[in-house]
C-alpha cells in the first residue's frame, strides 16, 4: 500500500498560534515601519507628519497629524525601551532576563507587549495613508480598468502563450517518469505536474509583475495613464490584479488539464490504491522507558524504540499518541474505526527474512499509566477468555464466535477501559492499517467529558496509544522508528480530484506572493532588479529554516567569526572555544551578525509553506480552515500587506508625471 | 528609376547575400567533408557512443549554458530526496540526471549504484529492495546502451562490467540472496506459467484445494526456484509456495504483464507470453554476441540453467568484448588502445582481474549456484510429501532436476576450461616447457644486465633491437608471478580442476545431504551420520588426487569443519557405546579404581561426553613433501612395478588405490621426527583455526 505518511518539518499553523503570529507580525513589520519612519525624518528635513497625512489637495485635521506624531514618537520610546531591556540583560541586569521579548515560549512577555505595541502604533501611522487612500479616494471601478488593460496587454503580447509550455509536459513527462510500483505512481506523477506548474507560473508571475511598471516608465506609457483621473496606486493595484486574474484563470485550466493528464497516465491499480484523500485526526508524540533514539540517519525526523528496554528487564519501551480530542472520529459501516501507521524499521540483525516486525497497539485513556494499562490489558484478556469459555460452555459449542467476540469486547469496556492489538506485522515504509472497535471511541469520550481541567485548563488527552516490539526473538533485536504523522486515525475520505484542486491553491497563494513582490519592487526598481528581488527573495524562502537554524544559534560551529577563528586555529567544530576577550569578541560579532539575520528573516517568505503537493501526493486531505486559510492565506497576507504598503509609498514619491 | 543610393542599398544586398550564399555552401562542404569523419574519427558524434534519445538531446539544446546547473541543481535535490527517504522521488531525480549527460559514465555508475546498494539497503522487504535492484540495474543497462558503441567503436567496458558485478553481489551473494534469487527466477518465468490462480482448485466440497497437476509440472519446470523456496525460505507447505507466487506476480519480468484478472479461470494447455523488447526486460541482459550464452530475443533464454551467476557471466563475458586482445606486456595494450581507438579499456580494474571475470562467475554457477544449493547430479531432488499420491510416479516419489543443466560436475569442467583460457591467455598458467623456454629466452637479457630472475629493470633504447624479446621473456615471468597472486589463480584454478572429478562432487554431494540432514537432526541423525561416513573416502581420495586443491587453507578449512561437526555428531549419536568406555578408561586409569558408576550423578555422567580433544579421519593422514610431479609418478611407479615385475595384470591396482599409495596414518598427537619427509593432510594452523573459530579449544 501507498506509503501514506505526512513528513512534515514544519508543522502547519494552528488556529490557537494565531495570536502570538499577529504579534510577532506586528513586531516586525511594525519594527521595520518605524525604522523607515525615523530615516525618513532623518534623511528628509522637510519631511512633515501634515505632508505624510495629508498630501496636497486632501484635508486632514490638525488633531489627527498630531494624534500620527505621538503614535510615531511613542513607537520609538517603545522600541528604545526594548533596546534598553536587552542592553540591560546585556550588562546582566537579572530582572531584564524575563521581561525580554520571546523569554516565555508560551505566552507573552512585558517585553512582548511593548515590542508589539510599539509596532502596532508604528504600522498604524504608516498604513494610515494607505487605509485612507484605499477606503477614501479609491474606486474600484479605475482599479478594475487597470486589471482589464493588463490583461489585454497580456494577451496582446502574447504572455499568455507560456502557458501553453505545460503542454510539452503532458506530451513528454510520461518519457521522463520511469516504471514504478502502482503505489508510487499518482505520487510521481503529482510530484512532476506540480513541479513544473510551480516553475511555470512563479517565473510568469515574477517577469509579468517585474517588467510591467518599469516598461511602461521607459517606454513612458505610462503618461497616458496617469494623467488620467487614477491615482499611482491604483495602477498598482490594477496590475496585481489583472495579472492576477490572468494567472488564477491559467492556473485553473493548467490544474484541470493535469488532474485530466495524471488520471489518464496512472494504472487503475494505482488509481484504486491512490486516489483517496484521508482526514487524519493526529496526536502528540511521546516515549515511555525511552528517550526515543537517534540511529545515526541523516534526516534526524524520527526517533527509535527497541524490543528490550534500557529502563530494566519486562520493561517494555513504548512510542505513544496522546489523542487530544475524539469528538469528530465516525464509525465506519462495520462499527469500527481505522488507525493507520507507517514505521521505519530499523534492523540490527537481519531477523527473519521476508518478515516485518510484530509489535502490540494498546489503547487506553490519556491518563492512566502504561503499568496500570499493561495490568489491565492482562486482566481484560483473562476476563474475555473466561466469558467466551463460559458462553461456549453455555450454548454446547454451537455459539458464533464471529458475533460473540465483539460482544464480550464491547461489554469489556465497562469494567476495562482498554484495547489490545497483538503481534501485528509491522512492514518498513508501509501503510498498514488495524480496525478498532467504535465503542472504545465512544467510551473513552465519555470519559474524557467527565475530565476536569487543570488550572491551567488543560485537560489529559482523551486517548494514548501505545506501540511496542514484541519481545519477539527476530522482533525484539530491531528497532521501530516513528515519527508524530506516522500513526493517525482515519476520521473519514474525501475525494481525491478535489483535494489536487486544493493543492493548486496552495501554489496559486505563492503565485501571488511573488506577483505582489514583483509588483511593488517594481514601483521603484527597473525590471530586471526587481525580478531578482522577487526570485532572489522567494528562492531564500525555501532555505528559511536553515537561515531560522544560523539566525538562533543552532549551527554547529558558531557563527561566521567563530568558523573563521576555528578554520585559522584549525579547532574541532564540537570542542568549546577558551574564555579570554578574543573569544567575548568573536562572540560579540557573531551575535551582532544572528541579530541581523534574524532581521533578514522576517523579510523572507516561507515559501515551503504554500507547497501542499506532499498532502496531495500522500493522499491527505488539505484542511480549508486549518492549511488554506491559517496556514497558508493569512501569512500571505501578513506577508503583502506591509509590501504593499511600501509600494504605495514608493510610486507616490516617485516622479512620474508626479503634480506634487 | 532607383536613385542612386538604393542601386548602392540593392547592390549591397546582393553581395551580403552572395556571401552568406558562398560562407553556407563552404560550411556545408567543410563540415560533411572534414568536420564529420574528423568528428567520426574521434568519436565524438553522439551516434558513435550508442543509442540517442530524442528527448535528451532536446532537453540538453534546450539548457544551452545551464547544464551544468541543473545537473548540479539535480544532484543536490537526489541527495536531499535519498535522505529522507523519499524514493520515488529519487527514482525521478536521477532519471533527469543522466538524461541531461547521457555520455558522462560515473553519473551512470554512482547514481545505479546509489539505487541498487543505498535506497535497496534502506527497505526492510525484500521485494522492495528487489524492486531498487531493479531500478538500478534497468538506469545502468540504458547508460549501457546509450554508450554503447557500434560495429567499429567500442562500448564502454566499465559499465557492462559494473553490470554484472551487481547482479552477483545484489542477488547472488546478498545477505538475502535466497529471496532475491527466487525473485529473479520469477522475472525469468512465464506469467502465464506462474499464474497463482491456476495452482489453485476446489475439491468436492467446495474447499480449496491444490491443483497438483499444475503444481507439479511447474514443480518439473522450476525446480531450482521450488527447491530454493521450500528449503531455502522453509516454505514447507504448497500454500505458502503459492501465496510466494502469488504475493510477487507483479515482478519485473522479460514477459508482458497479463491482465491478471481476465485470465480463465482453467489454465489452458497453451500458453506463452510475448516477450517484452530487450531494453525492456528484466533481467536486463547484453545482446547476445560472441560467446555469450544468453539470447533475450528468444523466449527459452538459454540452454543453460537460468541462474543469477549465469546472467552475470553474460554481462562480464559481454564487458570483455571491447578489452584489447591479451599481450604480455601490459604497456602495448595500452599503446594499442590509444592507436586504434577500436579497444577501450576498464577505468579503475587492473586488467588481469578484470579479464578473469567470466570464469569466476562460472565457478559460482558450479559452486552457489548449484552445489550450495543441492544440485549434483542425475539423482536431481525429490519433492517430498507433495505429490506422493499422484498417480504415474516412477517409483512412487516425485523427482526433478534431473537433466545434465542441472548437474555440478559438467558447469565445473566449464570453469576449470575459462580458467584454463583465460590462464593460458594471459600469461598466467605456463607448462614447465614454456617456462623453461622463456628462461632460456631470457638468458642473454640477464647475462647482458646482470639481472637475477625475478628482478624487474629496464631495457635501454640502444639495446631493443637485440634484446626485446630476451627482456620481455624475463619479465613474463615476472608478471606471471605477480599476476597470479593478485587474482589467487592458482587457488581459483586448481579448485576448478578438482571440483570437476566425480569424486568431489559426490564428496560434496554427500556433505550437502550430511549438512541438510544435520539441521533436521532430530528426526534424521543416521542419516546424517552416514553421509559424513560416506563422504570421507571419497573425501580423502579428492585430496590426495589434487594436492594443491588439498593445500588451500579455505579447503582444509571447511573440510575440517565438517569433519568436526561429523565427530561432534557421532559422539552424540553413540553416546551410549562411547560413555561406558570413557568411564571405564577412566576407571582403570586410576589405582585403586573407583566405582564411578555409583560416584556419578546422572548429571555428571552425561557430561562425560562430549570430548573436545577428539580427532577425526583427517588427523591422521599424511603424505610425503614431493612435488606434485615426482608424486604423481613415484606412485605409478609404485602401482605398476609390482604388476609388471609379476607379470600379471590382475595385480595392478585401480587409480583411487595408487592415490592412497604414499600415504600413511599416524595419530596426530605424535611428533613428526625432524626433519621428516612426511607432513599433515590437514596443516595444523588451519587445525587450529577451525577449533578456535567452533570454540572446541577453549
Amino acid at each position: 500500500m501507498l506509503f501514506a505518511t505526512l513528513t512534515l518539518e514544519r508543522e502547519p499553523m494552528q488556529w490557537a498560534e494565531l495570536p502570538q503570529a499577529l504579534v510577532n507580525w506586528l513586531q516586525s513589520a511594525g519594527a521595520i515601519a518605524s525604522l523607515g519612519l525615523f530615516l525618513v525624518f532623518a534623511a528628509r528635513a522637510s519631511f512633515s507628519f501634515q505632508r505624510l497625512f495629508a498630501p496636497a489637495g486632501s484635508r486632514v485635521s490638525a488633531g489627527l497629524v498630531r494624534l500620527g506624531a505621538i503614535c510615531a514618537i511613542a513607537s520609538w520610546v517603545g522600541f528604545a525601551c526594548v533596546g534598553a531591556l536587552y542592553v540591560g540583560t546585556f550588562i546582566r541586569i537579572s530582572r531584564f532576563q524575563q521581561w525580554l521579548p520571546g523569554a516565555y515560549p508560551e505566552g507573552f512577555s512585558f517585553g512582548d507587549y511593548v515590542f508589539g505595541a510599539a509596532g502596532g502604533l508604528a504600522l498604524a501611522v504608516v498604513a494610515f495613508p494607505v487605509l485612507r487612500a484605499f477606503f477614501v479616494e479609491m474606486r474600484f471601478g479605475r482599479v478594475w480598468a487597470m486589471a482589464r488593460l493588463s490583461l489585454k496587454e497580456a494577451i496582446r503580447n502574447g504572455s499568455v502563450a507560456v502557458f501553453g509550455v505545460i503542454a510539452i509536459i503532458f506530451l513528454f513527462a510520461d518519457w521522463f517518469i520511469p516504471y514504478s510500483k502502482p503505489e508510487d505512481q499518482v505520487r510521481n506523477y503529482v510530484w512532476v505536474l506540480y513541479w513544473t506548474i510551480t516553475v511555470l507560473f512563479l517565473l510568469s508571475a515574477g517577469i509579468l509583475g517585474s517588467f510591467s511598471l518599469p516598461n511602461d516608465i521607459k517606454n513612458q506609457t505610462i503618461h497616458t495613464v496617469v494623467t488620467k483621473p487614477i491615482t499611482k496606486f491604483e495602477v498598482v493595484l490594477g496590475r496585481f490584479l489583472g495579472y492576477g486574474l490572468l494567472l488564477t484563470v491559467s492556473l485553473l485550466l493548467v490544474g484541470t488539464l493535469s488532474l485530466g493528464y495524471i488520471f489518464r497516465g496512472v494504472t487503475a491499480e494505482a488509481k484504486e490504491e491512490s486516489f483517496r484523500a484521508r482526514i487524519a485526526e493526529y496526536g502528540k508524540l511521546g516515549f515511555i522507558n525511552s528517550k526515543g533514539d537517534s540511529v545515526g540517519r541523516e534526516w534526524d525526523y524520527r526517533r527509535y524504540i527497541g524490543g528490550d528496554s534500557p529502563a530494566g528487564p519486562g520493561k517494555r519501551q513504548y512510542a505513544v499518541w496522546y489523542f487530544a480530542d475524539l469528538s469528530e472520529i465516525e464509525p465506519r459501516e462495520d462499527g469500527m474505526v481505522r488507525l493507520e501507521f507507517s514505521f521505519d524499521i530499523f534492523r540490527l540483525t537481519k531477523g527473519d527474512e521476508n518478515k516485518g516486525v510484530l509489535c502490540t497497539f494498546k489503547f487506553a485513556d490519556g491518563k492512566t499509566g502504561y503499568e496500570l494499562v499493561e495490568k489491565q490489558i492482562v486482566e481484560r484478556n483473562r476476563e474475555f477468555d473466561k466469558r467466551k469459555a463460559d458462553a461456549v460452555k453455555a450454548t454446547g459449542g454451537s455459539v458464533d464466535l464471529l458475533a460473540l467476540n465483539p460482544k464480550i469486547e464491547a461489554d469489556l469496556l465497562k469494567d476495562f477501559p482498554v484495547y489490545e492489538q497483538a503481534a501485528v506485522e509491522v512492514q518498513d515504509y508501509h501503510t498498514q492499517k488495524i480496525n478498532i472497535p467504535f465503542a472504545l471511541i465512544e467510551h473513552l469520550r465519555s470519559l474524557d467529558v467527565k475530565q476536569p481541567a487543570d488550572a491551567q485548563g488543560r485537560k489529559p488527552a482523551a486517548m494514548q496509544v501505545l506501540v511496542s516490539i514484541d519481545p519477539d526473538r527476530a522482533s525484539a533485536a530491531q528497532m521501530l522508528g516513528v515519527a508524530p504523522r506516522d500513526l493517525y486515525i482515519l476520521a473519514a475520505e474525501k475525494n481525491f480530484y478535489g483535494n489536487f484542486l486544493k493543492g493548486l491553491v496552495g501554489l496559486w497563494f505563492s503565485t501571488l506572493m511573488v506577483l505582489g513582490v514583483a509588483v511593488c519592487c517594481s514601483t521603484y526598481l527597473s525590471g530586471v532588479i526587481s525580478l531578482l528581488c522577487t526570485m532572489f527573495l522567494f528562492i531564500a524562502g525555501f532555505f528559511t529554516p536553515s537561515i531560522a537554524q544560523m539566525a538562533n544559534n543552532q549551527s554547529l560551529g558558531g557563527g561566521p567569526a567563530e568558523a573563521f577563528s576555528r578554520i585559522i586555529s584549525k579547532t574541532n567544530m564540537i570542542v568549546p572555544l577558551d574564555e579570554n576577550p578574543t573569544t567575548a569578541v568573536i562572540h560579540g560579532v557573531d551575535e551582532g551578525f544572528r541579530w541581523l539575520l534574524r532581521r533578514v528573516l522576517t523579510l523572507i517568505p516561507d515559501a515551503s509553506r504554500y507547497d501542499l503537493h506532499p498532502y496531495v501526493a500522500n493522499g491527505f486531505d488539505i484542511s480549508v480552515s486549518k492549511i488554506l486559510f491559517a496556514d497558508n492565506f493569512i501569512p500571505l497576507l501578513g506577508y503583502l500587506i506591509p509590501w504593499f504598503v511600501l509600494a504605495f509609498y514608493l510610486i507616490n514619491y516617485r516622479e512620474i508625471a508626479n503634480p506634487m | 528609376m532607383a536613385n542612386p543610393f538604393q542601386k548602392k542599398a540593392r547592390q549591397r544586398k546582393i553581395a551580403y547575400f552572395v556571401a552568406i550564399l558562398v560562407l553556407f555552401s563552404v560550411a556545408l562542404v567543410h563540415r560533411h567533408r572534414i568536420i564529420e569523419p574528423m568528428a567520426t574519427d574521434l568519436q565524438l558524434r553522439e551516434t558513435t557512443r550508442g543509442e540517442v534519445e530524442l528527448t535528451s538531446s532536446a532537453v540538453r539544446l534546450l539548457m544551452t549554458g545551464s547544464r551544468g546547473l541543473a545537473t548540479t541543481i539535480l544532484w543536490s535535490a537526489a541527495i536531499e530526496k535519498q535522505k529522507k527517504h523519499e524514493w520515488n522521488e529519487v527514482d525521478l531525480l536521477v532519471s533527469s540526471i543522466t538524461k541531461l549527460q547521457p555520455n558522462f559514465i560515473t553519473p551512470w555508475l554512482f547514481q545505479s549504484w546509489n539505487l541498487a546498494f543505498n535506497v535497496s539497503v534502506e527497505c526492510d522487504q525484500p521485494r522492495d529492495k528487489y524492486y531498487y535492484i531493479v531500478r538500478g540495474l534497468d538506469l545502468l543497462a540504458e547508460g549501457e546502451r546509450r554508450n554503447q558503441g557500434n560495429e567499429i567503436f567500442p562500448g564502454h567496458p566499465e559499465i557492462r562490467h559494473t553490470l554484472g558485478v551487481f547482479y552477483l553481489r545484489k542477488i547472488g551473494l546478498s545477505d538475502e540472496k535466497t529471496t532475491m534469487r527466487s525473485l529473479l527466477d520469477l522475472s525469468t518465468i512465464d506469467p502465464l506459467l506462474r499464474n497463482p490462480a491456476w495452482f489453485k482448485t476446489t475439491d468436492k466440497d467446495r474447499r480449496e484445494d491444490i491443483n497438483r497437476t499444475e503444481l507439479a509440472r511447474f514443480c518439473q519446470a522450476n525446480p531450482r526456484l521450488v527447491r530454493r523456496l521450500r528449503e531455502g525460505l522453509n516454505y514447507t507447505t504448497e500454500k505458502e509456495i503459492i501465496t510466494f507466487l502469488d504475493r510477487n506476480k507483479d515482478v519485473p519480468s522479460r514477459f508482458e504483464a497479463p491482465d491478471w484478472a481476465r485470465l480463465p479461470a482453467k489454465a489452458p494447455e497453451q500458453r506463452q507470453s510475448k516477450l517484452k523488447a530487450p531494453v525492456e526486460q528484466f533481467p536486463i541482459l547484453p545482446p547476445a554476441k560472441g560467446v555469450i550464452a544468453t539470447d533475450p530475443t528468444k523466449y527459452e533464454l538459454t540452454n543453460e540453467s537460468i541462474d543469477v551467476f549465469l546472467i552475470g557471466r553474460s554481462w562480464v563475458e559481454y564487458s570483455i568484448q571491447p578489452l584489447p586482445p591479451a599481450l604480455p606486456d601490459e604497456k602495448e595494450a595500452r599503446e594499442l588502445v590509444k592507436s586504434g581507438k577500436r579497444y577501450r579499456l576498464p577505468k579503475a580494474m587492473a586488467l588481469i582481474l578484470f579479464r578473469g571475470y567470466p570464469a569466476r562467475c562460472q565457478a559460482y554457477i558450479a559452486d552457489d549456484g548449484l552445489e550450495q544449493e543441492g544440485w549434483f547430479d542425475e539423482e536431481g531432488w525429490v519433492v517430498k510429501g507433495w505429490f506422493d499420491r499422484e498417480a504415474g510416479l516412477d517409483g512412487g516419489e516425485f523427482r526433478v532436476g534431473t537433466e545434465r543443466k542441472y548437474h555440478a560436475q559438467p558447469a565445473w569442467d566449464r570453469a576449470a576450461n575459462l580458467y584454463y583460457e583465460y590462464g593460458r591467455s594471459n600469461d598466467l598458467l605456463f607448462t614447465p616447457e614454456v617456462e623453461a623456454e622463456l628462461n632460456a629466452a631470457a638468458e642473454p637479457y640477464r647475462r647482458r644486465y646482470n639481472v637475477e630472475p625475478g628482478r624487474v629493470e629496464t631495457l635501454r633504447a640502444d639495446d631493443r633491437a637485440e634484446l626485446h624479446a630476451s627482456w620481455l621473456a624475463h619479465h613474463r615471468l615476472i608478471w606471471n608471478v605477480q599476476n597470479r597472486g593478485m587474482s589467487n589463480y592458482d587457488n581459483h584454478y586448481y579448485s576448478a580442476l578438482a571440483e570437476r572429478t566425480r569424486d568431489c562432487v559426490i564428496g560434496r554431494k554427500l556433505f550437502h545431504h550430511a549438512d541438510v540432514t544435520f539441521k533436521k537432526i532430530e528426526t534424521a541423525p543416521e542419516e546424517a551420520l552416514a553421509a559424513y561416513e560416506q563422504a570421507w573416502p571419497f573425501w580423502v581420495n579428492v585430496f590426495l588426487q589434487n594436492p594443491k586443491f588439498a593445500k588451500e587453507s579455505m579447503v582444509q578449512e571447511d573440510t575440517y569443519e565438517y569433519l568436526l561437526k561429523s565427530v561432534r555428531l557421532t559422539q552424540r549419536e553413540r553416546a551410549g557405546v562411547f560413555r561406558p568406555i570413557v568411564a571405564a578408561a577412566a576407571q582403570m586409569a586410576i589405582w585403586p579404581h573407583p566405582p564411578l558408576e555409583q560416584m556419578l550423578t546422572p548429571s555428571e555422567k552425561v557430561r562425560v561426553l562430549p570430548i573436545r580433544n577428539v580427532r577425526g579421519v583427517l588427523d591422521w593422514i599424511q603424505v610425503p613433501k614431493l612435488p606434485e610431479k615426482d608424486l604423481d609418478q613415484t606412485r605409478m611407479f609404485l602401482a605398476v612395478w609390482p604388476a609388471a615385475a609379476g607379470g600379471y595384470p590382475a595385480l595392478l591396482q585401480p587409480p583411487p588405490v595408487w592415490n592412497l599409495m604414499l600415504s600413511r596414518t599416524r595419530l596426530r598427537y605424535e611428533p613428526l621426527p625432524e626433519p621428516s619427509i612426511w607432513t599433515y593432510l590437514i596443516d595444523e594452523n588451519n587445525v587450529q583455526t577451525v577449533r578456535d573459530r567452533l570454540g572446541v579449544n577453549k
